[in-house]
Order: structure tokens, then C-alpha cells, then sequence
């Protein structure tokens, strides 16, 4: 009897010696299992036999078991997991912000569904490392009762910084006769000649000076023209700043002398109502209609708007620097990444050093390597000596496949814990295809670079009702923004913008820009700190 | 004895060609099913109706292509050939010699037509003598292309590997000799395409290599002194090594270089290497000019090439198209009209483009590709070199 139990304890230590001589790296929590969730992707064909999933489990002796969830079902999910009551042996919830809101992480976190990782965090190997890499990361990933609820699925460029590009189609600029413009008014010549000119040639007016909708900021060509007369950014609340007093651009008089610009081009009949009215699905069917209707539009990211794999209708449009504007304003606005939640750690977890062990390597730059192009010698490599990356350096990686992006079954499709450091953002070389819309964009962004404001306001931290007062600002601003353009509210008349700025006070406009000016004074008296510590 | 030695001769020669052959760097690539050239019929006379009606029977025409405009010829062809389906890829050409010879084993090819510039003569040394590629030139346009543009490889267009510089800022070149991009107020300010990225620079670095007595004699004529050329080195290799040391930008692409030079509103602009056809961009407002009074000459005409993938599946349509783009038997169809501008040059005897500068009103290098396969090894492995040296 003893002979068989330490043959069976013999078997039972040779067993475990083969699964952990499985990993052939450093493995911090050998044998140990972790229960994943996280929402299916087209890049998950089989979670047994995914590269990245059984890369981590070699480096880390970490068993992983991922399920995966219906991305719709995801919030859904979510919900029926942390609902009181109920039990779960799932120990992680991978994602990206699009499946969860920060409120929600908080709320979750606060009602005690979801651990905060505080501890964790501060002495996190790879966390420390990126939130040294990335100062501004600490302050984004507190949520406002100052814990950290999730590890981070960031992105970082140098050059992809534009938040919004102008992009002109060249075929109709020669087919009119014109050259890209650099001002306003050189702006209004080039689609006036679009309006007029027939570009597209079928003899048939249907021709669409400049496109863009209302439902995407990026995508808002309103916006992007007032960038011509004064910083513009919807996504700090329209807060811009000047020689350190944060101000609010829409109260100011270079936004009216914009908004008369935008309204003169609308009743020329240059901007369309479907610049106001066009949802942004209708906006990219305008795009890529093979009718050739439109002669420019913005966008953040161009494959947001060109339908992937038309290397055509992409050689079609070229990058316009931003326009100047009669007082000789002609800025960028600059688009700053927040982190949004990338792992979290359920209260049902019952080894939650495991499962951030486990996170904590995904962020390493080895492992988010893999997360972003999957397996390196087959997907990826380092590039040559002639190559260039998109930041205009010496490249980092080359990619084997046009759709680099679309690896299958070798990642989690950068969901889960991810950092998208500079060398995957910025330093792959172009491969080469007309089609890789990412170069496009590179080229553009780098433009639009030189552009960028000495300071703005960017992607600040505020408190939860600085939040609300900035949602309602910013609607508020939008609808009126669209009044003033189209004739709903007269723009020269005094009275009537007067009261305007008195609605905005009364939605706090002097408190929230009071707000933000706090928290910039804050950040950059700790920027300041950290340069005089260096 | 005599025989033997000759044998013993061609052996060696047939050693080395196959060792230089090997050596151009490209892998061994397959060649189309032997039959299938027979079948092709590429020295039939066909009729353009007769190719539609045998086309109109096939799949969709895949060309994979280096130069942007072809969309515009793709277009032009589909309106005048309905029912007819084309699928361009745009791929930078040495991106798309890497596809050709990975796609080399694929037993039914995709591609159906290339276009490329051949000027590291891989498709005249490698892709057709292993029969990857076949040229097919239609029958009323042959006795028209210029012999020269007509060898090995059907060339299509000509354009030059030359400077640009912006003619906003500069109201004359702001030089006219290549030794003055090595010096100091040039250095940072020259851009180009890595000769291993572009084969419009791959061609300029080799023939200024070639050409390395006319280097010399212009580095004379410019400072009054002989440049000192290390032993085992030439005038047109220290022109490229001293050039890197000014620190020369590299970006991915011609384009990226002409946005560089032309983008209107800059105080300080640099100078590109880009092909002479760039010139068309000014139509769009890029600030640009070319520099065709250069010493000891303007830069290198590179021709471009459309050649018939081996194994093709629609090869009348194929067909059809390379007669389209060459402008058809006269000439005056819409396949070329989208080349007909300053700075592209037409190989038809029949066929003047409209650009003011001819090939023949500037001092041009020719393109040698029979240097090219011998030496391509040698210079690539030179560059690379250098680039490591000077990273």
C-alpha cells in the first residue's frame, strides 16, 4: 500500500514535472489556473489552440481557461455577473472600453464586484514600467474615489496625435483645375469649382463639395474649419488654453467669426445639410459610393471611412494640411489616448495575484508585441536596415501580411491588458500596399504633427460631475453650433448670441472651465516637479 | 585540347552565370506549367474584338502594379470593355518582386499582368528566363515600341530618376552638381527612398556607380581637386557613402519625398530623388520642379514594364488590356492617356507624349541592366553596409 502511494506521488511529481517543463520561460505561478471571459473576436477561432493564449500559459505556467462571450451579449453579461447574489467561478473579465464604461468599472468596483488592485499595481513589474513610460496613465486609471479597478488597454502614438484630417480628392482637384488649398478662402474656391465644375464628369449634379456628419466628432467637418479660427476640441468640452488660463473657445469671438465663415459656406450651398443631417453610416456610403460623389471629408483614421481593400478609391484622396483662417490661426487638435479598461479581477476570484501576475506580463513589450501582430518570425519580424517606420524613423517590426491587422488565432485582437507602446504604433514599416490605410494615415499624421498647439487641454481627468456638466456643454454647444450655421438663430445678431453665452453660463460653463483649469495647474505643477527631480 | 579548354571555358561561364544568377538575391522562383505558352498563344494575331469575345469568357483580370495611374487606365479599360473585371493591387516594386516570388510556387497563379520598373533587371535576368513572366507584345504595335524599350521585357513608359526641388521657395535650382548633396547645408535636408526599397533609386545608385569616371570628373569640375578614392572603391560608391554621412532622410516612399520638398507654406525646404512623372503632382499644388541640368547628368531613365504573369488564367484578357494601356494600334486610345504628362515618356516611335523636356533634350543615363545582374549583389550587399556603418 505505501509502494503504490509513493509510486502514485512518484507519478503525481513526474506529472507536474512535465506540465511545468512545458514553459520554457520565467514562470512566476506554476500550475495554477485562471478562468477568463472575454468577448469574441473574428480573431479567435479556437481559444485551445490560440498562438497568444498558449504563449502566455508556456512563459507564465499560468492554465488559462478562456471563455468567450457574444461581444453584443458582453454588457449584458456583465450585468448577470456582478448582480447581487450571484456566484461565478470566473476570475477575470478581459475586454477593451468599448465593452465597459469607466462609471460602470467604478460602480462594479464600489458595490465590491470587481477588486481594486491598488497594491497590486504599485508593486506591478510591467505596470510600473508603463506608468513611468506614460506619467499621464497613473491619474487616467484612478477612477474618481481614487482606486485602480483595471489594468489598462492603452495605446500610445507619437504620430497618430491628429484627431481630425482633411482628405481632397485629387481626381476631382485636376478635373477642376484646382490646387489643394491652404486658407479658408482658398478652401471656399476649391469647392465652389467642385460644386460647379461637374468633377465627376456624368453631367448630373450630384456632385458633393465636402462631406461629413454630425454624429462623429472626427468626422464633424465643422469642426475641422474652426480650427481655423480657434482650438477646437470636443472632446476636452471645447476647453483650449493660452499662455496657462484655460478658456472655452464656443463663448469666444473667434468662434463667432467661424461660425459666420461656416455659414457663408452653407449658404452658398458649399456645405450641404448632409454635413448636419448624415449619420456616419450614411456619411461612408456617400464615401465610397463607386459614383465618385464627394470631393473631401475629415476623419480621424481614414479606414474609419474607406471601405477596407479599395486601394483605388484610397489613392483617390491626399492629405491637406490644416487650413488657415484670415486672423492666421491654423492649428491641429490634438487627440490624447486614455486607457480604457483592459483586465479586470472579479470578487469571485479566489487567487487574484494569480490572475494579475498573469496581466501584469501581458503588458509586457514582448507579450503586446504578439498581442498587436501575432507570431513573430511568421506575422512579424524586425525590420531591415532600409526600413522606415510610420513615425519616419528607422523601423521597428516588419509585417508579413497586408491585413497585418487581421492575424487569426494567433492574439486576443488587442483586447485584454495591452499597451500599444511607440514601437508598435509607430514603428512598423509600411508594407508596401496602397491598401494599408495605416501609412496613409502616418503620412497625413506627421503632417498635421507640425500643426499641434504648444499646449492644450487634451484628455484631462476630471471629477464625475465635471463629467456631466462637460456632456451637457458639449450637446449644448453642437446644437447651437448647428443653429447658427444653417439660419435657426442669426449669427449677427447681438441680442441673440448674448443669450447664447448666457445659457452656456447657466450650464456652468465658468465652473467646469474653473475645473479644468484646477486640474491643469495640477499637472503641470507636477510636470514641473518631475523635470526639477530629473 | 583546344575543344576541351573551350569546354572547360563554357563550364566555367556557365557556373558563374548560374552563380551570378543566383546571386541577384531573388529566390529560385517556379515558371508557368510548359504548356502553357503554347496554349497562351502569345504570337497570334488577334483582333481587339476577338480577344473581347474570348475575354468576355473569362475571370477577373488581377494586375498587380507599381504605378498609381493604372487605376486610372483600370477604369478607362472597363468602361470601354463592359462585362470585363479588373482588380489592381498597388504594391511598391520591391514588395511586389517579393510577392511574385512568393506566389512563385502557387500552382494557379492570381496575378494575371505586371507592371513594374525592371531596373534592378530582375524580371529581364530572373522572372523571364525562369519563366515567371512571359512579354507579349500585340502584333500591329510591335514594328512601333522602340527596339530598345522591346528586348527581354516589354516596356510601356519611360521616366527618369532625378532631383526635384521646391520652385516656391527657390526661383532657381539650388544646385546643379550631385556633389553638393554631401555638403553641409544639405545635410539633413536631402530625402530619398532606400535604393533597397525603390528601384528608381536602386537604378540611380547603381548607374552612378557605373558611371564613377564621370563622378570623379564632376567632383573635379566642382571643387578643382581629384577625389580621393580609397583602393577597392570608386568616385560613385564614396558619392553614396559620403551622402549618408550628411545625414540623408529616408522615407517609404517617393511620395512621402515629394510631400517633403513640395508642400507649400515651408521657409527651408529639402531636395528628393523622385521619378521625373512626379512632376504631375504640381496640378495638385505641391510646390515642385525638376532639375534636369545636373552634372555629370540629370539622373537615370527607368522604363516600366508590363509583362504577362506565367500561367495566367484570362490571358486574353490580359492581352487586351497590355493593347489598351500601349494606346491600341494607333496609338490614341484612353489605356495611356493617364502617362501623357510632363515627365512620362511613351516607347511608341508613333506616340509623342506631351511633356516640353524629351529624354532626348537631357543629359540621362541609360539604364544597363546587364551591369545590374552582375554587379547586384555586390552593390546591394555594399549598401547595406554602409547603412549598418553610418545607422
Amino acid at each position: 500500500m505505501a509502494l503504490k502511494q509513493s509510486k502514485f506521488i512518484l507519478l503525481l511529481l513526474l506529472f507536474v514535472f512535465l506540465l511545468t517543463s512545458c514553459g520554457t520561460g520565467e514562470t512566476a505561478e506554476t500550475g495554477k489556473s485562471v478562468h477568463i471571459v472575454m468577448p469574441g473576436t473574428s480573431g479567435i477561432d479556437n481559444p485551445e489552440t490560440n498562438y497568444y493564449k498558449n504563449w502566455l500559459e508556456e512563459q507564465t505556467g499560468i492554465n488559462i481557461e478562456l471563455e468567450l462571450v457574444s461581444p453584443e451579449y458582453m454588457p449584458e453579461y456583465l450585468r448577470l455577473l456582478f448582480t447581487p447574489g450571484n456566484t461565478s467561478d470566473v476570475d477575470a473579465v478581459f475586454l477593451s472600453g468599448e465593452f465597459i464604461s469607466l462609471d460602470l468599472i467604478e460602480s462594479y468596483g464600489q458595490d465590491g464586484y470587481i477588486l481594486a488592485m491598488d497594491d497590486m499595481i504599485a508593486n506591478g513589474e510591467n505596470i510600473s514600467t508603463v506608468m513611468k513610460l506614460f506619467p499621464t496613465l497613473h491619474n487616467h486609471m484612478a477612477v474618481n474615489d481614487g482606486h485602480f479597478y483595471y489594468m489598462p488597454n492603452f495605446t500610445y502614438s507619437a504620430v497618430f496625435r491628429a484627431q481630425q484630417m482633411l482628405w481632397m480628392n485629387s481626381d476631382w482637384l485636376q478635373a477642376c483645375g484646382v490646387s489643394m488649398p491652404q486658407t479658408t478662402e482658398e478652401f471656399r474656391q476649391v469647392l465652389r469649382a467642385f460644386k460647379e465644375g461637374d468633377p465627376n464628369g456624368n453631367g448630373i449634379e450630384d456632385d458633393v463639395p465636402v462631406a461629413g456628419n454630425f454624429t462623429i466628432d472626427s468626422q464633424n467637418i465643422c469642426y475641422y474649419l474652426m480650427n481655423a479660427f480657434v482650438y477646437t476640441d470636443p472632446n476636452a468640452a471645447f476647453m483650449a488654453i493660452k499662455n496657462g488660463k484655460v478658456y472655452f473657445a464656443p463663448a469666444t469671438d473667434e468662434w463667432r467669426d467661424g461660425l459666420r465663415y461656416l455659414k457663408s459656406l452653407y449658404d452658398e450651398g458649399l456645405l450641404s445639410n448632409s454635413c448636419f443631417t448624415f449619420s456616419d453610416k450614411q456619411f461612408t456610403r456617400l464615401i465610397n459610393d463607386p459614383r465618385d460623389l464627394t470631393g473631401g471629408f475629415t476623419s480621424h483614421d481614414i479606414a474609419d471611412v474607406l471601405a477596407a481593400g479599395s486601394p483605388a478609391l484610397a489613392s483617390r484622396y491626399i492629405h491637406v494640411p490644416p487650413l488657415e483662417g484670415p486672423e492666421g490661426v491654423r492649428v491641429s487638435t490634438v487627440s490624447t489616448n486614455k486607457p480604457s479598461p483592459g483586465g479586470i479581477i472579479t470578487s469571485y476570484c479566489q487567487d487574484p495575484e494569480t490572475v494579475f501576475a498573469l496581466m501584469d506580463f501581458m503588458l509586457g513589450e514582448e507579450a503586446c508585441m504578439i498581442a498587436a501582430f501575432g507570431e513573430k518570425g511568421v506575422d512579424w519580424d524586425t525590420a531591415g536596415i532600409s526600413e522606415i517606420g510610420f513615425d519616419g524613423n528607422p523601423a521597428v517590426i516588419t509585417v508579413q501580411s497586408p491585413e497585418w491587422d487581421l492575424v487569426k488565432n494567433k492574439n486576443f485582437s488587442r483586447l485584454g491588458p495591452f499597451v500599444g507602446y511607440p514601437a508598435i504604433s509607430d514603428g512598423v514599416a509600411w508594407n508596401g500596399y496602397q491598401s494599408d490605410q495605416r501609412y496613409l494615415n502616418a503620412r497625413a499624421a506627421r503632417v498635421y504633427q507640425e500643426y499641434e498647439p504648444s499646449s492644450y487641454i487634451g484628455a484631462l481627468q476630471t471629477t464625475q460631475y465635471a463629467d456631466e456638466v462637460r456632456m451637457l456643454v458639449g450637446e449644448y454647444t453642437k446644437k447651437n453650433l448647428n443653429m447658427f450655421v444653417i439660419g435657426t438663430k442669426d449669427i449677427e445678431d447681438d441680442e441673440e448670441w448674448q443669450q447664447y453665452l448666457d445659457e452656456l453660463e447657466s450650464l456652468h460653463v465658468g465652473g467646469l472651465v474653473q475645473a479644468v483649469q484646477a486640474v491643469y495647474d495640477a499637472s503641470e505643477r507636477e510636470a514641473q516637479h518631475e523635470d526639477s527631480t530629473k | 585540347m583546344k575543344t576541351q579548354r573551350n569546354k572547360l571555358t563554357a563550364l566555367c561561364l556557365l557556373l558563374f552565370l548560374a552563380t551570378c544568377l543566383l546571386a541577384c538575391g531573388g529566390a529560385d522562383v517556379g515558371g508557368a506549367d510548359p504548356g502553357w505558352e503554347a496554349q497562351a498563344e502569345l504570337s497570334a494575331k488577334q483582333t481587339p474584338e476577338e480577344l473581347y469575345e474570348a475575354a468576355l469568357a473569362e475571370g477577373t483580370l488581377t494586375i498587380y502594379s507599381n504605378t498609381t495611374r493604372i487605376y486610372d487606365t483600370q477604369e478607362a479599360f472597363e468602361d470601354a470593355y463592359p462585362g470585363l473585371i479588373t482588380d489592381v493591387q498597388f504594391v511598391r516594386a520591391t514588395d511586389l518582386i517579393n510577392l511574385l516570388e512568393t506566389e512563385s510556387s502557387v500552382e494557379d497563379p492570381v496575378c494575371d499582368l505586371v507592371i513594374c520598373t525592371d531596373s534592378n533587371a530582375l524580371l529581364s535576368n530572373q522572372f523571364v528566363p525562369e519563366g515567371l513572366l512571359y512579354k507579349y507584345v500585340p502584333h500591329d504595335i510591335s514594328e512601333k515600341i522602340k527596339p530598345e524599350n522591346n528586348g527581354v521585357v516589354l516596356d510601356f513608359m519611360i521616366e527618369a530618376a532625378i532631383l526635384f526641388y521646391n520652385d516656391d521657395v527657390y526661383d532657381a535650382p539650388p544646385l546643379t552638381n550631385w556633389w553638393e548633396l554631401t555638403e553641409p547645408r544639405f545635410k539633413g535636408r536631402f530625402y530619398m527612398v532606400d535604393p533597397l526599397r525603390s528601384h528608381t533609386t536602386n537604378a540611380l545608385m547603381f548607374t552612378m556607380i557605373e558611371h564613377s569616371d564621370e563622378m570623379a570628373q564632376a567632383y573635379y569640375d566642382l571643387y578643382g581637386v581629384e577625389l580621393d578614392v580609397p583602393e577597392g572603391s570608386s568616385a560613385g560608391q564614396e558619392f553614396w557613402r559620403m551622402l549618408l554621412q550628411n545625414d540623408v532622410q529616408f522615407t517609404s516612399s517617393s511620395d512621402e519625398a515629394l510631400e517633403q520638398v513640395g508642400m507649400p507654406g515651408q521657409a527651408d525646404p529639402p531636395v528628393a530623388i523622385l521619378v521625373s512623372s512626379k512632376e504631375r503632382k504640381t496640378d495638385l499644388g505641391y510646390s515642385i520642379a525638376p532639375i534636369y541640368e545636373m552634372q555629370p547628368a540629370a539622373g537615370v531613365l527607368v522604363p516600366c514594364s508590363i509583362m504577362m504573369h506565367g500561367g495566367s488564367e484570362n490571358v486574353n484578357a490580359a492581352k487586351l488590356f497590355i493593347r489598351f494601356l500601349l494606346g491600341e494600334a494607333d496609338g490614341k486610345g484612353a489605356g495611356f492617356t493617364p502617362y501623357m504628362h510632363e515627365g512620362s515618356w511613351s516607347v511608341r516611335t508613333d506616340v509623342a507624349t506631351p511633356s516640353a523636356i524629351q529624354p532626348e533634350d537631357v543629359d540621362f543615363w541609360i539604364l544597363n541592366r546587364t551591369f545590374f545582374a552582375e554587379r547586384q549583389q555586390e552593390y546591394t550587399d555594399y549598401w547595406t553596409t554602409l547603412r549598418e556603418e553610418t545607422a
